[in-house]
């Protein structure tokens, strides 16, 4: 396990916390989402009022998609929490708190949205042809239920859990270690993106995410400028 | 029957709203899942069209409760030692995730296309009533599904894991049984899912009063 390298600062000078990551943290932090990218770049497109004839012809990969989408959902909270684990602070701490709902809320968002819809469209193309609009009524009204929609109640949970983990993350990144300021910026871009996630803006999201994991396991990596009055305390 | 040993100095005493938490929320949860109204697997059309508002606030309540429950099993795991401890924190999450997505399909969406069988014109219910039976006996999602069991093994897993991690560290035998007997859960409509919950609350009880009566150098450490 890792822990931070600290420093101190014998004139009170207050030095961030450092970060050590093991080889198969950062292999995780970066393939999670790059998986996840390049899964979503299959991602059926589709009218959202004409659900059913959007998904109908494209029943296996809508099914593939989202069934892979439920693993790394999960999957992308723990990333996040791998790479914030050490870090210390109230920021921190809300962003750790916040991936459990992001998890569970927008997984659950995903099963009804993503894999239910799929299966009822695969059910609907099985009946006669004269039962099919009823079919394609029944999958849109469940499409537009306010449970289950885009902007539901399930799906908006699980969306603000995840900004407020990344955009949390970002302001405990920025306050509590010495990451570049891009680090930041691009967890709290990503976090936008990520939540909408078809392409190009799941895809890029990750992608995002991903480059500012690497600039921040680099930055921690980096030797220290030596400051006058700064030593490393001892371990 | 073999003594129980005290607790060591990692194994803290739960504090009085974590305790609350721990017992409160699974009887809750019994006490919501007593609502559970009871289906036809070969008609859940007609087993649910008059109870369509108690089967989707029961299964909305549920999908709180699996995260809430996932929380509570890993509060009493974090901070035992050894193999079996660990495996139960590992298999909390796929639990979670995966009996959640499961219950979202079969409760959630289940609720929400009987609703809107029982608004469509009477010559169109059949169309939608089959539907909803394909969903159930669904390969990825249904009843006996592969998610279902994923989220079932897992339940099985983290609970039998945890009972074994807390006889390990020598918690009395009723704990672990009763540990053990909360993995019924996992057939959640009554009587079964509230039992199984009453064991579990019944297992905090009983870890809660080994941890307390610590010995007097633990007390001391606290």
């Amino acid at each position: 396990m890792s822990t931070p390298s600290t420093l101190t600062a014998s004139d009170d000078i207050e030095v961030p916390a450092r970060r050590t990551f093991t080889p198969g943290e950062v292999a995780f932090m970066i393939a999670v989402p790059l998986l996840w990218a390049i899964l979503l770049l299959f991602h059926p497109g589709g009218e959202a009022d004409r659900m059913y004839d959007a998904v109908r012809n494209d029943v296996t990969p809508w099914l593939a998609v989202h069934l892979g989408t439920m693993i790394f959902i999960p999957l992308l909270a723990a990333a996040v929490w791998v790479l914030l684990r050490d870090v210390e602070g109230t920021a921190a701490r809300v962003s750790r708190i916040a991936l459990v709902p992001f998890a569970l809320f927008y997984t659950i968002w995903e099963a009804l949205q993503g894999i239910a819809t799929g299966i009822l469209v695969y059910n609907v193309n099985q009946l006669p042809a004269a039962e099919r609009a009823t079919g394609a009524d029944l999958v849109q009204d469940f499409g537009m239920n306010i449970l289950a929609r885009d902007l539901g109640i399930i799906g908006s949970i699980g969306s603000v859990s995840f900004l407020v983990a990344m955009i949390a993350g970002a302001i405990a990144v920025r306050r509590h270690t010495d990451a570049p300021l891009a680090v930041p910026i691009l967890l709290g871009i990503a976090g936008f993106l990520i939540t909408a996630h078809p392409p190009p803006f799941g895809p890029t999201g990750l992608v995002l995410f991903v480059v500012a994991a690497i600039l921040f396991v680099r930055s921690q990596a980096e030797p220290r400028i030596a400051t006058p009055g700064v030593q490393p305390a001892a371990a | 029957m073999i003594a129980s040993a005290a607790p060591t100095a990692e194994q803290r005493v739960f504090s009085v709203a974590e305790l609350a938490f721990l017992i409160g929320m699974p009887i809750a949860w019994g006490v919501l899942l007593w609502f559970h109204p009871a289906t036809d697997p070969d008609d859940i059309y007609g087993g649910l069209r008059d109870e369509v508002v108690t089967y989707q606030i029961v299964h909305v309540g549920t999908l709180v409760f699996i995260g809430l429950i996932g929380v509570a099993l890993y509060r009493l795991v974090r901070d035992l030692p050894g193999r079996a401890a660990r495996i139960s924190r590992i298999a909390i999450p796929v639990f979670v995730v995966f009996y959640g997505a499961w219950e979202t399909v079969i409760g959630l969406a289940t609720g929400a296309l009987v609703q809107h069988a029982n608004d469509v014109p009477a010559e169109d219910r059949a169309a939608v009533s089959e539907t909803i039976q394909s969903l159930q006996e669904n390969l990825i999602v249904g009843e006996m599904s592969v998610t279902a069991v994923v989220g079932a093994l897992a339940w099985l897993t983290a609970t039998i894991a945890a009972a074994v991690a807390y006889r390990g560290v020598g918690a009395p035998v009723m704990a672990t049984i009763l540990l053990g007997l909360s993995l019924i859960v996992i057939s959640h409509p009554p009587p079964i899912g509230p039992v199984g919950l009453l064991c579990f609350a019944g297992a905090v009880v009983v870890i809660a009063r080994w941890r307390q009566n610590a010995s007097p150098e633990y007390q001391r450490e606290e």
